[in-house]
């Protein structure tokens, strides 16, 4: 391997660990949305079941 | 999240697991934005045994031991249910075997390489793994030229295929 090729592959090294640093950065950050997404969702269903519910006592079905 | 990274890595450092790597959505998002799912799906290596039947038991007891909640097939660490899963094909195998170290708020965990993850979604073969393997192709998240090679190997091509046709990639010259 001559320098050029040399000095090629340590910068396309150095760019994908930084790549990698980067996204090690935004992962947690990602995550977090997800549980909130998550969180939201439950309540979602949770209110949803209560409103079916209540709807099935009202027309005596429940 | 802290929770099952940190009981994962201790599954490989009492020998419970050879090793671990993180797949399915969670995996996917180390690379693309923030998708909805509500487990993380875990890819491990069990240590070699002359049993015929590969039995999870003493990692669910492991898990379990460190505080994880049994729900059905999940192991639950705060929020998070946590699906084991084994090397149940060659693709899954070298999947985990060149999976790359991450870190997630200085926990050292694995993750899937993007081209593992499309392979392994073409393999799924459900409406929403062609829909994140789309996805990875049109955010230029994964390698075209090692995903076509791993189709190749693995069968994949027409699903693949499916894929880059659904793909609207600009300026990228398509593998053949």
């Amino acid at each position: 391997m001559n320098s050029d090729q040399a000095k090629t592959a340590f910068n396309a090294r150095a760019k994908a660990s930084m790549r990698m640093y980067l996204k090690s950065k935004n992962w947690p950050e990602k995550i977090r949305s997800i549980e909130r997404m998550n969180r939201a969702g439950k309540i979602a269903r949770e209110a949803m079941k209560k409103a079916r519910n209540r709807q099935l006592s009202e027309s005596g079905q429940g | 999240m802290h929770a099952a990274l940190r009981a994962l890595n201790r599954l490989v450092a009492d020998s419970v697991i050879e090793n671990y790597a993180i797949g399915g959505a969670i995996g996917a998002s180390f690379y693309l934005p923030a998708m909805q799912t509500e487990d993380i799906d875990v890819f491990v290596f069990l240590p070699a045994t002359s049993e015929p039947l590969v039995a999870l038991t003493p990692v669910y007891e492991a898990l379990k031991s460190m505080g994880g909640q049994v729900e059905r097939e999940y192991v639950r660490f705060g929020e998070w249910p946590v699906q084991i899963l084994t090397d149940a094909t060659p693709l899954i195998a070298e999947a985990i075997r060149e999976a790359v170290n991450v870190d997630y708020e200085g926990i050292p965990t694995r993750v899937f390489r993007p081209e593992h993850l499309c392979a392994i979604a073409l393999q799924t073969g459900r409406g929403k793994d062609y829909a994140r393997t789309v996805l990875f192709v049109e955010g230029k998240e994964v390698d075209l030229e090692s995903l076509s090679a791993l189709a190749t190997r693995y069968r994949l091509q027409d699903r693949l295929a499916r894929v880059l046709s659904a793909a609207q990639v600009e300026g990228e010259e398509r593998p053949e």
